[in-house]
């Protein structure tokens, strides 16, 4: 079904940063009939978005920790399941209990995703072993839960295509090197190009989207952002080995995840504190202990060939702090609005995960609109992005028109 | 530990990045290293994202030939025990130019049929199970393929073909798409996709799966 799009409402938009958050708040506006500049100094998800692994998290892994994480979690990834299909590879995950002390866990783990809607359900061992004949044989447990893997890239390139079909403009190689203010309201935002131009681009509001640079780009507007960079090693093993997202059934740690994808299987991760924004690489004792924790998931990895190893850094919020619509951060991200320091117009959101881009963009964009006094709805929840594809294409081939809904009325 | 030279050459000149590396480091870690180094303002541009040969966009010429800088080590392109590594990157052929490696997007990726589903079976046909396809875009294909007449490129009828085989209800609509005077039967058979494709699509023989099917297509017209 074709989909009705907002009239423009003449309100313009800088966003800085073209990550995978950058992305999907780009697409969020532009269909809210808001005018965006996206801004990245690199290639779009140069920065951590690229180099995650993939895992679109149903919330299992969170269930125990943060009911409302993981509830978040399986609706933004049920939702996403069904406006970019093309990007997931929907086969589900298997939480495995490999000794009796993680196997002790199962029914309070089961017990716990269900309280967050996630329908996870015991398997035999001989189940679970028919669904992956490649996970361990000495499994004690096993639980099915619907974990995904998803193209780091292209379904955020999905939006990304979205919002540059609704005009958005879109500068990549493009670092915001200022932030213009005026009585206490910003008012537009410099920018460096490739070529060594520099550009105000005037806009009534900015949303700083930078990821582990989020507090770089709170600097140049002279607001203070709690995020560090906490580098986490992943490693990728050549051949298909596993299909289905392997999780450990112990409380999540490092490198207790298995991310099947394409002709590899992903394994992640480590974390660290570091100072500084990279750049981050692997060490040789994170590879070796890497690739030792997931043989213990699947045997076979022991021997695969190292196909890749590489490092990307989670942007971790430093401090708890209350989200623009009041209540207090139980979510994984927040979104800041800088005008209680005396900046209006200026919205930092930070944390989260590449699962709940979707959300983080609408909550930010809501926290946006209020501000200009725009009412223009939600519609990235209902609304298909045209297929990356669309990027390699002249824009005038691009028909607007051609927008689906994910099923039911428009 | 190496000495390594990258000389990054682009048709506006070259630019020198000196360091000492792990030779298991790749050319995107050294490109990386030098943009956040002191001289961060004078590191060229480039592409990249995944860092794991999955996203496609860090192609490029690297001693003469395309390869992902992601995948290239630095122990792949010197010898063991060498004083000195001497890298030479330039940009891919064909797209064009933002700034030094980095390009647009080559523009014979816009063939690849939109309409075309982009996940796979893991098994066969009939398996529920779906894996992403092989082909990364990364338009490294494109980059090698010497035929200059109209010819949309091996990457768009690697896909063609690879829709025709796991989705046959799609076939005679990719066959049509193939069998334009810049489709299938442009292909001169230099084979040099199939060479420098990073995830062994062998674009080259799809290619030639297509042109079979095309003339069996055609003789079936004219029985
Ligand atoms: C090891 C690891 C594994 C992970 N695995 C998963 C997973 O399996 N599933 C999942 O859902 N999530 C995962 N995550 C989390 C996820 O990757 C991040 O939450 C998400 O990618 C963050 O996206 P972002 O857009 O906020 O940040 P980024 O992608 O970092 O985007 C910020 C952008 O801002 C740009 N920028 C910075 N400064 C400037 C400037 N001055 N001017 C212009 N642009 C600028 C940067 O270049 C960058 O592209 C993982 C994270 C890590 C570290
Ligand atoms: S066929 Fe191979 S070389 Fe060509 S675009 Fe696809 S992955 Fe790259
Ligand atoms: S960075 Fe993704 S393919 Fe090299």
């Amino acid at each position: 079904m074709s989909a009705r799009l907002s009239a423009h409402v003449g309100a313009r938009v800088c966003i800085l940063g073209g990550g995978g958050t950058g992305i999907a708040l780009a697409w969020d506006l532009a269909l809210r009939g808001i005018f965006v500049t996206l801004v990245e100094k690199g290639e779009f998800t140069s920065g951590t978005t690229g180099r995650h692994h993939g895992q679109l998290h149903c919330g299992a892994r969170y269930a125990r920790g943060d009911v409302a994480i993981a509830r978040e979690c399986m609706e933004e990834s049920s939702l996403l399941k069904r406006l970019v299909p093309q990007t997931i590879e929907n086969n589900g995950g298997l939480f495995l209990a490999l000794d009796d002390e993680e196997a002790s866990g199962t029914d309070e783990f089961i017990a716990a995703c269900h309280a967050a809607t996630i329908p996870a359900r015991e398997l035999s061992v001989a189940d679970a072993l028919k669904l992956e004949p490649a996970a361990n044989p000495h499994a004690v447990r096993a639980v099915w839960v619907p974990d995904a893997s998803f193209d780091a890239y292209r379904l955020p390139a999905s939006f990304l295509a979205g919002a540059r079909a609704l005009g958005a403009r879109l500068l990549n190689f493009t670092r915001v090197v200022g932030v213009e203010i005026a009585q206490g309201k910003v008012r537009g935002v410099r920018v460096l190009h490739a070529d060594g131009r520099e550009e105000c681009i005037p806009c009534d509001a900015a949303v700083n989207a930078g990821g582990v640079w989020a507090a770089e780009i709170g600097a140049l507007a002279g607001v203070h952002i709690p995020v560090s960079p906490a580098p986490g090693a992943l490693v990728a093993i050549k051949g298909r080995a596993a299909q289905l997202v392997l999780s450990r059934l112990a409380p999540p740690g490092d490198g207790d995840i298995l991310v099947p994808q394409r002709e590899l299987n992903i394994i992640g991760s480590t974390q660290r504190m570091a100072s500084g924004s990279g750049p981050f690489f692997p060490t040789a004792e994170e590879i070796i202990f890497l690739r030792e924790r997931a043989a213990q998931l699947v045997p076979a990895l022991a021997t695969a060939p190292l196909h890749a190893a590489w490092a990307a850094a989670r942007p971790l919020s430093g401090t708890a702090n209350t989200l623009s619509d009041g209540r207090k951060a139980s979510r994984n991200f927040t979104v800041l609005d800088h005008g209680s320091e005396g900046l209006r117009g200026f919205f930092s959101i930070t944390g989260g995960k590449a699962t709940v881009l979707r959300a983080m963009a609408e909550k930010a964009a809501d926290a946006v609109c209020a501000y200009m006094g725009t009412d223009s709805p939600c519609q990235s929840a209902r609304i298909k992005p045209p297929s990356w594809r669309a990027l390699f294409a002249p824009l005038e081939a691009m028909r607007v028109e051609d927008f689906n809904t994910v099923g039911g009325d428009v | 530990m190496i000495a390594v030279s990258i000389i990054i050459s682009i048709p506006d000149g070259a630019t020198e990045l000196r360091g000492v590396f792990d030779p298991s480091q790749t050319v995107l870690d050294v490109l990386e290293t030098c943009a956040h180094g002191p001289n961060a303002l004078r590191t060229p541009h480039y592409r990249h994202s995944c860092h794991h040969g999955s996203c496609g966009t860090c192609g490029a010429i690297i001693n003469g030939k395309e390869a992902l800088m992601c995948l290239t080590r630095i122990a792949d392109l010197c010898e063991q025990g060498s004083q000195e590594c001497r890298i030479e990157l330039k940009p891919i052929h064909g797209a064009s130019s933002i700034a030094s490696l980095s390009v647009a997007p080559h523009p014979k990726l816009a063939y690849l049929p939109q309409q075309a589903s982009y996940l796979r079976h893991v098994i066969d046909t009939s398996s529920e199970l779906f894996k992403l396809d092989r082909c990364i875009e990364c338009g490294l294909c494109l980059s090698a393929c010497p035929v200059d007449e109209p010819f949309m490129g091996p990457a768009a009828l690697a896909a063609m073909d690879s829709e025709r085989e796991s989705n046959p209800a799609a076939g005679p609509a990719m066959l049509t798409l193939a069998a334009g005077p810049d489709g299938a039967n442009a292909c001169r058979r230099h084979i040099a996709c199939s060479r420098v494709c990073p995830q062994g699509v062998q674009p080259a023989r799809r290619i030639q799966r297509l042109v079979l099917a095309l003339q069996t297509n055609r003789n079936d017209q004219l029985r």
